[in-house]
């Protein structure tokens, strides 16, 4: 019998040893046969033989896999830069990744890591803009707890992350009903005219109805805000014409039903960016944020003009 | 007075489930709304501008989800982004693009001048309270992923 001699070190069950004559790299088989010699110096590799028998540690890419991941799904959702950075950092580090780099902007994040000798890992992943979902960052915040906590091991953490992705949106009809009721409550409390309030409601409910239509279609945000202003400023304009025994005014009923299309995520985490010095991020969601009110008030603006000016309408 | 608190709950409630908050925090969230319309309402009372009733207002809600945050372990922005709605000067938009339609260019300029004031005072407002919290003592971070020891048996 001749045995070999363990070199470099044996993390991750990927080792260089010496078999016979032959050098090898990887997992260490009971076949090869390998002896420790009994000096101190190498109780180190008898140790390190134990550990890639047990494989408890995860290989480096996977455990890097599964930061991206979280941090690509908490991105998507609306989370600020800095959760998602300490997610990424807070998972490399549970599973004892030190040299890793990360650097997240607002739709993209670019990983970096790598271990003495053995594998190096760069990833640059795309995160496209998506709908906001608070209850998937809820979870992921949680889920990255745990982790953190040591409470679950790699591929658990990996079917959870899985499960959390497939959260599904609440039902339509729970959100139109919510959206009217925000523009309605909304209307009532700085207005306090409940006639205004009723219309608002209404309006909020059909506005609802544009936008799930307009995300079913993918429309883009220019057209999805100008025609949704536009669509408000239209209803309310009928609402107010009707003939009906009480005064309500124009103003009143349009400032309760924009609130759906408020971009109320994106002003707030830029804001939040900016003060963790995130600026380039910060800049672009102030920029998102800035843009969408713009475009709701040149909808709003192309209906009112058209109903002066060629229908020749007053605004009440 | 308090029906316009209950009407600030109702709204925030419904606006957190169109940014499809956890359904257990909805109410928490219609909580920091009520909060906040009630700072802004007081403040009013007591003879405060716009801006600076804006400015407590989004003190007082950005306070609360922090608060709330830190109790039940989730992110601020769950309570935040909901709870500061109320402040949002969505209607100022509104007003800007109507004077300019109508021909008053001097009101578009108050209101646009007025609108930015109003987001500047609800950022500082955030920003103040974010420092706040970052040097009070349970870590630095809102709703720190950062565990000490005491908070790791908590949670076991």
């Amino acid at each position: 019998m001749y045995f070999g001699v363990i070199f470099g070190n044996a993390r991750n069950g990927r080792t260089v040893y010496r078999c016979g004559n032959v050098k090898k790299v990887g997992t260490i088989m009971e076949s090869d046969k390998i002896k420790i010699q009994g000096n101190s110096s190498d109780l180190r590799a008898e140790n390190e033989l134990g550990k890639c028998n047990n494989s408890e540690q995860p290989e480096m890419h996977r455990v890097l896999e599964l930061a991206l991941e979280a941090g690509c799904i908490l991105l998507k959702n609306g989370a600020e830069i800095f959760r998602v950075e300490e997610t990424i950092w807070h998972i490399c580090n549970r599973y004892h990744i030190e040299q890793m780099d990360a650097f997240v902007l607002s739709n993209g994040i670019f990983l970096t890591a790598h271990q003495k000798g053995e594998e190096n890992f760069a990833r640059v992943k795309y995160v496209p803009l998506a709908k906001i979902h608070l209850g998937i960052v809820t979870e992921v915040n949680a889920l990255s707890r745990e982790i953190a906590a040591g409470k679950l091991d790699i591929e658990e953490a990996f079917a959870r992350l899985e499960e959390i992705e497939k959260m599904p949106p609440r039902k339509d009809w729970q959100l139109i009903l919510a959206s009217g009721l925000s523009c309605g409550s909304f209307c009532y409390l700085t207005q306090k005219n409940t006639p205004a309030s009723c219309m608002a409601f209404a309006i909020g409910i059909v506005l609802y109805i544009f936008l799930l239509f307009a995300r079913r279609y993918k429309l883009s945000k220019l057209i999805i805000n100008i025609v949704g202003g536009g669509l408000i400023t239209v209803l309310a304009l009928i609402a107010t014409s009707l003939p009906l025994p009480f005064k309500v005014g124009f103003s009143q009923v349009i400032i309760g039903s924009i609130v759906p299309l408020i971009p109320g995520m994106a002003f707030v985490n830029s804001i939040r960016d900016i003060a963790d010095s995130d600026f380039i991020s910060g800049i672009v969601r102030m920029l998102d944020a800035l843009l969408v009110f713009v475009y709701i008030a040149v909808g709003v603006g192309c209906v009112l003009i058209f109903y002066e000016q060629v229908l020749g309408g007053t605004i009440r | 007075m308090i029906v316009k608190v209950i009407g600030a709950f109702i709204a925030i409630a419904a606006f957190a489930i169109l940014l499809e908050s956890p359904k257990r925090y909805l109410w928490c969230a219609g909580v920091v709304g009520a909060v906040g319309w009630l700072v802004y309402l007081v403040c009013e009372k007591a003879g405060a501008d716009e801006v600076l009733a804006t400015f407590f207002s989004a003190m007082a809600i950005a306070i609360v989800s922090h608060i709330f945050a830190r109790v039940f372990k989730a992110p601020v922005t769950v309570f935040l982004i909901a709870g500061i709605l109320p402040t949002v000067p969505g209607a100022g938009m509104y007003r800007i693009a109507y004077n300019i339609i109508a021909g008053n260019s001097e009101l578009a300029a108050h209101y646009l001048i007025t609108t930015l004031e109003l987001a500047g005072a609800i950022a500082i407002a955030i920003f103040l309270v974010d420092a706040m919290f970052r040097v009070s003592h349970r870590g630095w971070k809102q709703n720190s992923l950062r565990y000490d020891g005491k908070m790791n048996e908590k949670q076991l």
